[in-house]
């Protein structure tokens, strides 16, 4: 079977972006985020037991989780055969990296132009969010968002092919690994909305793909996260995340953040596709990518999802819509006279896109190796875990949380796992509490509270709490466990007897 | 193309017999494991009041199920009344309404998926399950309503009248639209009358000899709460399927064009949904049953109409198949574990041996019936105790918590599994074990696996 030369470029892109992925990935043992330490705890528990961690009992002092363990089970697999952390990197990375074959596919389905869906499959590969978030961390949407776009068009197609196994079987797949599936649906909703609107023909086998994409979301998501509905209500949406860190997860639109997040190219390319296909041209496969991107800034703008997850989303649907733009200039530039000078045109675009997407990918690339789990942090907990006995408990900032059980095994106050804890202001502010508190006896009884014995400052507290220092610190109720670079670590010594 | 699913005699047979079987399974799942017990704290509830009934010689009943109960204890053991008869309940049910169906021209497909979904609606289970007064109410109204159909008028009165008895807000609920169908049937105004005068002495027999209340209440709580409290898939074990209810209104809107023709079934659904809200009476457990013919008609005309994808069309009948079937299993796992953990009655058993009667046992709110239905112990915590005594007493482990066991005479602690969310601190350390475990005034008396006895002994 010979093998197509699109398919082959494709492929070439595919190797070449995944050596460069994994050159960066294993610059480091570590991953750039606390809650890959999360996943890692699962792929591990998985590993030994069969089970994920439901039941947590460093986690808060105890608590149980929920999560869809789908993807940890996947990564179990390949972690019977190497080390967790190398399978982790490994297959994270080949996931992500393969998003370049779904673009190109997707595509050359609305342009028939297989250069352009070469030119996007490539520009997809250089998405700065997309890759600073799945280069060095365990993060299901290097499957998720791939997925996504594979299912975006098997829906297009399903007037044609009227078989739905494709789109039913990935659905469920996609509905067990992230509970993101839901923009998928408010995306085809609004793209059924815009066909009826503008007298498209919506077909009948669309309308029952969705109904019957909605009906197994509901009853799926209800019987998963019934408990979580029944502590948190509706609000679940939002993570029972603690009021005071609220503006950090669910936070504005920062322009200039999603624009060299996205980058440059593709995020005018957006607004362009929304001008040309909204006022001008009626084309039905552009409405899916476009609606896809008006749903997730929508829900960006009012807050109803965290940042980092919507710039993913929009970045990944404004290269897709990049592919359409750059095929509409192209057949405007074949109709006039300086034709002649396309491949000066196509270089022109291939300096833009160096500029505004590769040289800011290779420089969040650089950092991802840089950054929370650093040898300085690590040391500190290898002290605790030296030093601490069964039931000692850390306190630190809520991003350090699983990243202190999984190399500590030592019991967390708070971490970023923040669904069905109760009390999770009040732990929220009794962390403030003893972070800022000028009177040591006051921190201290806060912290006999939780049985909390060691404290851990570092850069993530001092920036989140906009602190320098404890300032009751002293010898006489702390040791210093630990102390290297803007790393501390204190132990408490003196209990408060309470009256 | 219209599809019809055509059913035979044998299908229906198989039907009772796999119905059966499924009654069945939480009494034979127990038995399987060694242990006879009953399911649910209610019945342990239930047999406890007749107890005390029998033991002071009252003559005053809360209810008919009592006075019932009262005359059958010296029969039958009340155990073995407690597991037979919601089976048989249930079984009943299903064969008037096998025949309601047949007597209203049900198409066979129609016929099967009501009674399907009737058989696995959680609160129709729930009343095969558990003995209540749902347990003689629901045959007793279903067969008022054949005979009805069937225009045998004394018969329909005599068992809509027992209904009343067992529970008097039936006659609020159906007497209008009993007047509304037997007008729109154009029958004699003296059969209105008839029915209506059963309902009565019904209720007043009720009000006459038992001292029960049938006094409506306004639910409190957020709408979200009571979906919480009534929805079967968020939880409450006395709940619609909400995959039932969603089908329902599926037929209920699909079927909007013919309300004039069915405007007795909308009354009666209106009666039905107000009072469900407002009463705690079987109306929820009529309601269920409607709900889910209207679910098999629902479902039924989802199956027969026009798809492009056939394959989406197979996807929907399983999903929905087994998104009943799962939450009908759901419940069936919630029943089993809800009758007391054996190991827990080892220990109470034990506690009797040593301790005939009189004192009082701390343990899990919920374990109140069970601890004196084993022990003959009062416990000192039931579901109507301050939450927050509760919480303080499991959580805290000072001498504070012993004053509490002295001014109260607690003699006996149980914890097991259960009391742990109950116990643990913010600290992560559980309060009343670790008092127990250090505090000189406390004697482990047991343990059976996870079921610790503690003795207070100062």
């Amino acid at each position: 079977m010979r093998i197509r030369k699109e398919v082959l470029l494709v492929g070439l892109i595919f190797v070449f972006v995944l050596a460069l992925r994994l050159y960066f990935a294993f610059q480091t043992p570590y991953f750039s985020d606390s809650e890959s330490y999360f996943s890692l705890r699962q792929v591990e528990s998985i590993t030994e037991s069969g089970f994920p961690v439901f039941e947590d009992e460093l986690s808060y002092n105890g608590r149980d989780s929920i999560f869809l363990p789908l993807f940890h089970y996947i990564v179990s697999f390949f972690a019977l055969f190497m080390p967790s952390w190398i399978a982790v990197k490994l297959i994270v990375n080949i996931l992500a990296s393969l998003i370049v074959f779904p673009v190109f596919y997707f595509v050359k389905y609305k342009t028939k132009k297989e250069g352009v869906a070469i030119f996007s499959s490539f520009v997809s590969a250089f998405i700065p969010v997309f890759l600073f978030n799945t280069v060095n961390s365990f993060s299901p949407y290097a499957l998720t968002i791939p997925l996504t776009i594979i299912l975006m068009l098997s829906f297009l197609k399903i007037n044609q092919t009227k078989d739905p196994l494709i789109f039913v079987s990935g659905f469920i797949f996609l509905l067990l690994i992230d509970t993101s599936s839901y923009l998928l649906l408010l995306a085809i909703m609004l793209y059924l909305v815009f066909s009826w609107s503008d007298n498209l023909k919506i077909g009948r086998s669309e309308i029952e793909l969705i109904l019957f994409s909605i009906f197994v979301t509901v009853f799926s998501y209800l019987i998963i996260f019934r408990k979580v509905l029944l502590v948190h209500g509706p609000l679940f949406i939002f993570g029972n995340t603690p009021d005071l860190l609220f503006d950090n997860f669910f936070r504005n639109v920062d322009i200039i953040e999603a624009l060299f997040g996205i980058g440059i190219i593709p995020f005018l390319s957006l607004f362009v596709a929304a001008y040309l296909y909204l006022s001008r041209t009626k084309k039905k496969s552009v409405y899916l990518p476009l609606c896809f991107s008006i749903v997730v800034s929508v829900l960006l703008l009012f807050k109803l999802m965290p940042m980092t997850l919507g710039l993913m989303y929009l970045g990944t649907m404004s290269v897709i819509l990049f592919g359409e733009v750059f095929s509409t200039i192209l057949d405007y530039y074949d109709r006039m006279k300086i034709s002649y000078l396309k491949l000066l045109f196509y270089i022109i675009f291939c300096v833009l896109i160096i500029i505004t997407s590769i040289i800011p990918s290779i420089y969040v690339l650089e950092r991802s190796s840089l950054s929370l789990s650093n040898d300085t942090r690590i040391n500190a907990f290898s002290y605790i875990k030296e030093d601490m006995n069964d039931n000692s408990v850390v306190i630190a900032s809520p991003e350090l949380g699983h990243m202190i059980t999984h190399f500590s095994g030592a019991k967390v106050l708070i971490d970023q796992n923040y669904l069905l804890i109760e009390d999770v202001n009040e732990r929220f502010d009794d962390m403030r509490f003893i972070y800022t508190s000028a009177i040591g006896t006051a921190a201290m009884s806060r912290m006999d509270k939780y049985s909390v014995e060691y404290i851990i400052l570092d850069d993530s507290i001092r920036e989140l709490l906009n602190i320098s220092y404890i300032s009751y610190i002293d010898d006489e109720c702390f040791d210093i466990l630990y102390e290297k670079g803007n790393v501390s670590v204190y132990k408490k010594k003196c209990n408060v007897i309470s009256q | 193309m219209r599809r019809t699913n055509r059913i035979n005699y044998s299908l229906i047979f198989t039907f009772f017999a796999v119905v059966s079987l499924l009654l069945i399974f939480p009494h034979a799942y127990q038995l399987f494991f060694g242990f006879n017990l009953l399911l649910g704290e209610e019945s342990y509830s239930k047999i406890n009041d007749i107890q005390e009934i029998i033991d002071s010689d009252a003559d005053y009943f809360l209810e008919p199920l009592d006075f019932i109960l009262f005359k059958i204890s010296s029969v039958v053991e009340l155990e073995f009344f407690f597991k037979i008869i919601p089976f048989f309940s249930g079984l009943l049910s299903l064969a008037i309404l096998y025949m309601i169906f047949k007597k209203l021209n049900f198409d066979d497909s129609t016929m099967f998926y009501s009674l399907l979904f009737v058989a696995l609606s959680p609160l129709f289970l729930n009343h095969s399950f558990l003995f209540s007064l749902v347990s003689f109410v629901i045959p007793c109204v279903l067969l008022a309503f054949f005979l009805l159909l069937k225009k045998k008028y004394v018969f329909s009165s005599i068992f809509f009248m027992i209904s009343t008895i067992f529970d008097p807000s039936l006659f609020i609920i159906m007497i209008v639209p009993l007047f509304f169908y037997l007008n729109e049937k154009k029958e004699d105004y003296r059969h209105f009358i008839l029915l209506s005068c059963a309902g009565l002495i019904g209720s007043l027999v009720f009000l006459r000899f038992f001292v029960g209340s049938v006094m409506p209440s306004i639910p409190e709580g957020s709408l979200i709460d009571f979906l919480f409290l009534n929805i079967n898939v968020f939880g409450a074990r006395e709940g619609f399927s909400l995959i039932l209810l969603i089908l329902a209104f599926t037929f209920f809107f699909s079927d909007w064009k013919n309300r004039k023709k069915n405007s007795v079934v909308y009354i009666l659904l209106s009666f039905l949904i107000v009072s469900s809200v407002i009463f705690d009476s079987s109306a929820k457990h009529i309601l269920s049953i409607i709900a889910s013919v209207f679910a098999g008609y629902g479902f039924v005309a989802i199956m027969n109409m026009k798809w492009e994808l056939i394959n989406i069309r197979s996807y929907v009948k399983y999903a929905v198949l087994f998104s009943v079937i799962m939450s009908a299993f759901m419940f069936i796992d919630t029943t089993i574990d809800s009758s007391p953990d054996i190991d827990l009655v080892e220990a109470l058993k034990k506690i009797k041996e040593d301790i005939p009667f009189g004192d009082i046992v701390l343990t899990n709110p919920d374990y109140s019936e069970v601890v004196y239905y084993f022990s003959g112990h009062r416990a000192f915590f039931d579901d109507n105790s301050d939450p927050d005594l509760v919480r303080f007493v499991f959580k805290n482990h000072d001498d504070k918590t012993l004053d509490i066991f002295s001014k109260n005479k607690i003699s006996f602690v149980i914890i097991d599994e259960d009391s742990d969310a109950l116990m643990r601190t913010k600290k992560g350390i559980k309060g009343l074990e670790f008092l127990m475990e250090h505090n000189s005034c406390f004697m482990k008396s047991s343990q059976h696996n996870s079921v610790q006895v503690w003795q207070f002994t100062c």
